[in-house]
């Protein structure tokens, strides 16, 4: 018999809790804020142009590319735009229009939508997109050249850098607070480490990204720089110096996190941050490049399905004893 | 609809039971017959009725071969029509409906006897004992219902005090009963003290009353190994049991606690078969075009498709939500944002086993990602950021596998 009321039949449960991938998105952007603000107000319009240029051209290619694969259209979740946010903050201020694009291109198309679209991207897509331009064009992305014109009142060289070629006692040009309050030159949006805590504080008590991975990272990074620097101190710069130097701390809240491609087990998060840690120091002071964060990242996230299978036995299942 | 707390930590979702506190319900509200009674005979079972034939109320129903399901009538009437109605996961029932008669004629043969079990309200589960080996020898009669929302066993121990406590004696003078043990929440615990049970309570956090859970806290057993000869009863089913045996009456009413839009709560005494129309109307509840109607609660419930729905035996709840809060399901893919992996009680890795159910790889998520852990509680779900309906992939998933195992064991006969 046909009823005119029809009533909605989906299946249960019938309450949400309101999260969604779009709110998760924002709360991201908002919490990179404080550090892009900052960037932009440290090394003016360039800086502007490229985070803006980086997030629109990312959001453009995950929509060409929605079409092109005549899927529905997804730059609505937010995800390109955090995509672009992170690339542009990675990136020096005067990089050309061009490798903008490029890198957006390589980050959305090469790095999440070739695996299948959001989810299901093995690696960071920022970061891949990032290494592969550090690969490929070492000279626009080394932040001395880059910034060569740039005179903002303390000393210009990439601590990394510094550290790398002159040795740990030019760590000593940088004190700590004024690392901490933005004095280094870096990315757009690497520089400002108060403005990254207070918005990796926010996105842990959010529950947006997952503490485990931030806090462990940062303890890898603090642990083995201490080791190296008690080992050796003429040749290991201090351990502070690294957590609070280069990309350490954008890493730590805004890159290792990644969804996709960190695990979700409790202790392979912290076998993944510990490593990342550790892996980033191992570069930085015994490695080729001046900072390690983006591959050691990068080798975490192909280790990741392997760790991620360390997990308790389901409720009802035995221990199968070999 | 209870939303993320601000500041959360990517905490497991901490979801509270209602307690109801004396004197804090209204009084049950009868609702009157009516016009037409359907009920719904299980799956398998061949009916051999026709239009015309006369059922008395407490009648059994001749299910055809399976004798081990028992179906009473539960009105006085003709039949009106036998039709097939299809259920969820692709099932479907033998759909009965009868025209109902004024006074009930009570049926005399099935006074008293114990195959009774089987069709008490309020959803009885034997455990293993259902398929028929071994006896049960510790009963769990549950006073707190296992959705939220639903107060209906805690009202029914408030107010039908002395019917508990009877039927908690005739459960230990059932043969092979060792123990028998109440569950309530701490607010609660003089009441079951009364009741002449051994007493345990139980946080009200959902889903702490999902029996899987039980058994793990209250007895410190596996459900895989441990779930033999545990019987679990609502205090609905234990006061239907008393009814039975004590009075001789058969059990064809239900309680329900029926929740309208702006999640006021009323408990109703209603016929099992009368259709949700009738409830409705009987409350002025209005339920339109776009609104959604579920029997159960509103985490594992069953969302129902019109108002002729019958009330059934295990309807507990009845939910009216309105069309506008409404959150949909999205085809997205899983984004490992891990949620539902710190909300499962179970320890199930939901991430993985989402990717194969969809799949439709279910052997392989039985084994490996262990779909069968799952106790049902619908928080993975709840709790998805990309909006999966990951407790219906689960559900369909063991649905499917479960058949393909029966046609496996009746192939290799």
């Amino acid at each position: 018999m046909l009823n005119e009321k029809l009533y909605v039949g989906s299946h249960a449960p019938f309450w949400h809790n309101g999260s969604s991938i779009a709110a998760k998105s924002h709360q991201f952007m908002l919490a990179a804020l404080p550090a892009v603000v900052f960037g932009i107000f440290q090394y003016g319009v360039p800086a502007l142009r490229t985070i803006a240029f980086s997030v629109a051209w990312a959001m453009i290619w995950e929509f060409v590319l929605n079409r092109a694969m005549k899927r529905p259209v997804t730059i609505a979740d937010g995800n390109a735009a955090v995509i672009g946010l992170l690339l542009g903050m990675l990136l020096p201020a005067t990089v050309p229009w061009w490798f903008v694009i490029l890198g957006a291109f390589l980050a959305v198309v090469v790095g999440k939508q070739i695996y299948g679209g959001i989810g299901c991207n093995p690696m960071n897509p920022a970061v891949m997109a990032y290494a592969i331009l550090l690969l490929s064009w070492s000279g626009i992305l080394d932040f001395d050249e880059a910034l060569v014109n740039y005179d903002l009142g303390f000393p210009m060289l990439f601590p990394m850098a510094a550290v790398k070629y002159f040795g740990p006692s030019a760590a000593e040009n940088y004190t700590l607070c004024g690392l901490f309050l933005g004095k280094q030159s870096g990315g757009v949006g690497t520089g400002f480490g108060l403005g990254l805590i207070i918005g990796g504080v926010y996105l842990m008590l959010r529950g947006t990204i997952r503490w485990e991975i931030a806090l462990s990272f940062l303890a890898g990074v603090f642990v083995t720089a201490l080791l190296f620097n008690l080992v050796n101190p003429a040749k290991y710069a201090p351990a502070l110096f690294h957590l609070l130097a280069g990309y350490t701390l954008i890493g730590a809240f805004f890159l290792v996190t990644e969804d996709s491609s960190s695990p979700v087990h409790f202790i392979p998060m912290l076998i993944y941050g510990l490593g990342a840690g550790f892996l980033t120091v191992l570069i930085r002071n015994v490695g080729y490049f001046v900072d390690g964060v983006v591959f050691a990242i990068l080798l975490m996230n192909l280790a990741n399905p392997l760790i991620d299978k360390i997990r308790p036995k389901a409720l009802g299942r035995k221990v199968e004893h070999a | 609809m209870t939303k993320k707390p601000f500041f959360n930590m990517g905490a497991k979702p901490r979801l509270m039971y209602p307690v109801l506190l004396r004197g804090e319900a209204a009084a049950l509200r009868e609702i009157p017959l009516s016009a037409r009674a359907t009920l719904f005979c299980p799956e398998g079972a061949m009916l051999s009725l026709k239009r015309g034939d006369r059922m008395r109320t407490g009648q059994r129903i001749d299910l055809g071969a399976n004798e081990a399901q028992i179906l009473i009538s539960t009105v006085t009437g003709a039949v009106a029509d036998v039709s097939v109605h299809k259920g969820p996961y692709g099932r479907s029932f033998q759909a009965l409906s009868l025209d109902v008669d004024e006074e009930d004629e009570f049926d005399e043969e099935l006074g008293k006897t114990l195959p009774l079990l089987n069709c008490l309200p309020g959803s009885p589960d034997f455990g293993t004992t259902a398929r028929g080996d071994g006896s049960v020898h510790t009963w769990v009669v549950t006073a707190q219902d296992k959705d939220l929302l639903i107060t209906t066993n805690q009202f029914l121990l408030h107010t039908r005090l002395d019917e508990v406590r009877e039927g908690v004696k005739q459960l230990r003078g059932l043969p092979g009963t060792d123990r028998v043990v109440i569950v309530v929440p701490p607010e609660l615990f003089a009441l079951g003290e009364q009741t002449g049970a051994e007493v345990r309570t139980m946080q009200p956090v959902y889903p702490n009353a999902h029996h899987d859970l039980l058994l793990r806290e209250m007895l410190g057993r596996d459900a895989a190994s441990g779930g033999d000869g545990v019987g679990f009863l609502s205090v609905e089913a234990v006061i239907g049991l008393q009814t039975a045996l004590c009075k001789g009456e058969p059990p064809v009413h239900k309680v329900l606690t029926v929740i309208d839009k702006d999640l006021n709560a009323v408990h109703v005494r209603v016929r099992i078969g009368t259709p949700v129309k009738n409830i409705l109307d009987a409350l002025g509840i209005k339920a339109g075009y776009g609104d959604r109607v579920v029997f159960g609660g509103p985490m594992t419930g069953e969302a129902i498709y019109g108002e002729d729905m019958p009330v059934l035996y295990d309807t507990d709840g009845l939910i009216v939500q309105d069309g506008d809060t409404i959150q949909p399901w999205c085809d997205a893919s899983c984004v490992n944002c891990g949620e539902c992996i710190r909300a499962c009680p179970a320890r199930i890795p939901v991430n993985m086993l989402v990717r194969f159910l969809e799949n439709g790889l279910y052997q392989e998520a039985a084994n490996a990602y262990d779909l069968l852990s799952c106790i049902e509680c619908g928080l993975c779900s709840y709790v998805c950021e990309a909006r999966i309906p990951v407790f219906q992939y689960i559900m369909l998933g063991k649905v499917e596998f479960a058949r393909k195992m029966d046609a496996e064991v009746a192939n290799a006969q």
